[in-house]
């Protein structure tokens, strides 16, 4: 008897698992179609449309080497504008792009850059200490630093905006960050404190990772 | 260790793990039993989790996934769905969004039901995407980007004839619903809401700008839960402080979302900083955000003591909700101005026994002077 029942155990927790197999595959494999937009362009005041690409930059990484257009030359790039001080919504965003990091870990071809807009208190050194409490691999995650009008250029060119409040201890700055493929063309912008943004970045990155 | 013992360990770590998950899970608030409930039903797919849209030319159509009603959830507190859509990702053509509506459905019987199902829709546009693509810029960051809500009170919203806000087809937006549920307490049923945005293809509209004001209470940010006499008079208590809580320049913290208490109370807030005109603009819409027991919503120039908008609502008599909260539509316009003071004022009759919550917001819509003339350009350039 017990014998009987033991097996009829062993039968339902079989059934079940292949239940629960079933669903996960389901979930993965849902065929994800989605077109994405070039939004690397602008109308000017004329009515026309005036494309450009991300280039023309000059700013040092976490590791004191220059990084220019060459460096994102054929590669997927995320772009997201922080300072390691942030309370608020920097956290939320490092935990986003440290997921997007960890699943895309083998993909080469996929770059995060994150450009710094506290320039005076993220000086290198800094952004090396902050890297390294992250624990991700420095040929996927990059911290950048720049001058003035550097970054005046680079925000110009990603469409975003920051203000200094608190006597420049705090500031204001944009939650998104922005997809560029290897065209050095932006195709999407995302909330990285939004859950659904997220994986819709993560979706959009396999569709230009293929 | 022995298959059977190790059956027995499993089984009881399996046991404790339910154990515990209840126990965390019956202590969540109302709202956050509502979001692990939700996203559990979808993940398993237990209930419907996909959206449906589709685009006709002439309107763009959403279905919600499944919402499950199974508790009275007040507002902000029930099962919401969420995404971002671009009308049509394939095409990068210029439309006119003019009219926004939503209602709900019973998903068995696919037959409409009661507004009262419907806490709120909000729609929101990416700054990046709307005003990166007509050089904007310096627009990104003032105004929180949301168009519009529809709310229990309101479901439904048409710009004056003429007017549009302009979006390109292949531009996103995020758009969130909410249910509602004051009064059903002994049934369990799936809701879907049915979305559909108005679109308008012409190139003779205008571009509306769009201005949220929200009134705002004082509150104690140390003793949130009680009212201290150190605060000047209009304060409140909040429903809660992780959200719709805001600080001005001095610190001090301000609710968006209060309680009132049984009776008729009045709360007024002075939301020129918020307008922050810097030019004088033509007004031409406004849409009204209110929870049930609010009876008065009024907009007032007080330089000029001009009441530009009084919104009187209606509540239900027989049960907790809205019948309408009307909103505000002019082709001709009224003008603000940036040397002017503007105030909200808002009255409240709570005839329940018990507190309630509320909030009170207005969706403006401006004539948009600026995109008109990006756009006239655009139009005759491509």
């Amino acid at each position: 008897m017990m014998k009987k029942w033991t097996l009829k155990l062993k039968i339902t927790l079989m059934r079940i698992k292949a239940v629960i197999l079933l669903c996960l595959i389901f979930l993965t494999c849902k065929k994800e179609k989605h077109v994405l937009p070039n939004l690397s362009y602008y109308i000017n005041n004329d009515g026309k449309k005036v494309n450009y690409t991300i280039s023309d930059f000059h700013f040092t990484n976490h590791l004191n080497q220059p990084f220019t257009d060459v460096n994102i030359e054929n590669k997927i790039v995320i772009a997201n504008f922080f300072f390691t001080r942030c309370p608020s919504i920097c956290p939320k965003m490092k935990a986003s792009l440290h997921g997007i990091a960890k699943e895309f870990e083998k993909d080469e071809q996929l770059l995060i850059t994150s450009f710094t807009i506290d320039l005076k208190h993220d000086t290198i050194p800094v952004l090396s200490a902050y890297a390294n409490s992250i624990g991700v691999d420095n040929s996927k995650w990059l911290f950048l630093h720049g001058n003035e009008a550097q970054l005046k250029h680079i925000i110009q060119l990603f469409k975003t905006s920051f203000r200094i409040e608190d006597e420049g201890i705090d500031f204001y700055h944009s939650p998104y960050a922005a997809i560029v493929d290897t065209n050095q063309e932006i195709r999407g912008f995302y909330n990285l404190t939004q859950e659904v943004s997220t994986l819709n970045l993560k979706r959009d990155i396999r569709t230009l990772l293929k | 260790m022995s298959s059977r013992k190790l059956r027995k360990s499993f089984l009881f770590l399996f046991f404790a793990l339910i154990v515990v998950g209840a126990i965390y899970y019956f202590n969540l608030s109302n709202r956050h039993k509502a979001i692990v409930k939700t996203r559990s039903l979808h993940f398993f797919n237990i209930i419907d989790s996909d959206w449906q849209t589709s685009f006709s030319g002439n309107n763009f159509n959403l279905k919600s996934p499944s919402l499950l009603i199974d508790n009275i959830y007040k507002s902000m507190e029930g099962p919401k769905a969420f995404d971002y859509f671009a009308l049509d990702d394939t095409k990068n053509k210029l439309l006119w969004l003019t009219g926004f509506n939503v209602s709900a459905k019973n998903t068995k019987q696919n037959n409409i039901i009661s507004n009262d199902f419907i806490c709120h829709t909000n729609f929101n546009f990416i700054e990046q995407e709307h005003y990166g693509r007509w050089g904007l810029l310096d627009r990104i960051g003032i105004q929180y980007p949301r168009l519009v809500s529809l709310s229990h009170g309101i479901e439904k919203t048409k710009f004056p004839e003429g007017y549009g806000f302009p979006l390109f087809s292949d531009e996103n937006i995020f758009i969130i619903t909410q249910s509602l549920n004051h009064n059903v307490k002994d049934s369990i049923f799936q809701i879907k809401h049915d979305i559909s945005i108005d679109v308008d293809t012409s190139k003779h509209i205008k571009p509306l700008m769009p201005k949220t004001v929200m009134l705002l209470l004082p509150f104690d940010i140390n003793t949130p839960y009680q009212i201290t006499s150190t605060l000047a008079e209009n304060s409140c208590i909040p429903v809660e402080t992780k959200n719709h809580t805001y600080f001005n320049d001095s610190g001090h913290a301000f609710s968006g979302h209060w309680k009132i208490f049984n009776g008729e109370d009045t709360f007024t807030c002075n939301v020129t900083n918020q307008l922050a005109l810097k030019d004088t603009l033509r007004l031409h819409k406004i849409v009204p955000h209110l929870h049930p027991f609010a009876t008065e919503f009024i907009l007032k120039d007080i330089t000029s003591n001009t009441t530009i908008y009084n919104c009187q609502v209606k509540n239900h008599s027989d049960r907790i909700g809205l019948g309408a909260t009307p909103d505000f539509t002019s082709k001709e316009g009224i003008y603000l101005y940036p040397e002017h003071e503007y105030t909200l004022t808002l009255k409240t009759k709570n005839t329940s026994n018990i507190e309630q919550d509320m909030m009170a917001s207005m969706f403006m819509f401006f004539y948009d002077e600026e995109m008109d003339a990006k756009i006239k350009n655009y139009f005759n350039a491509n």
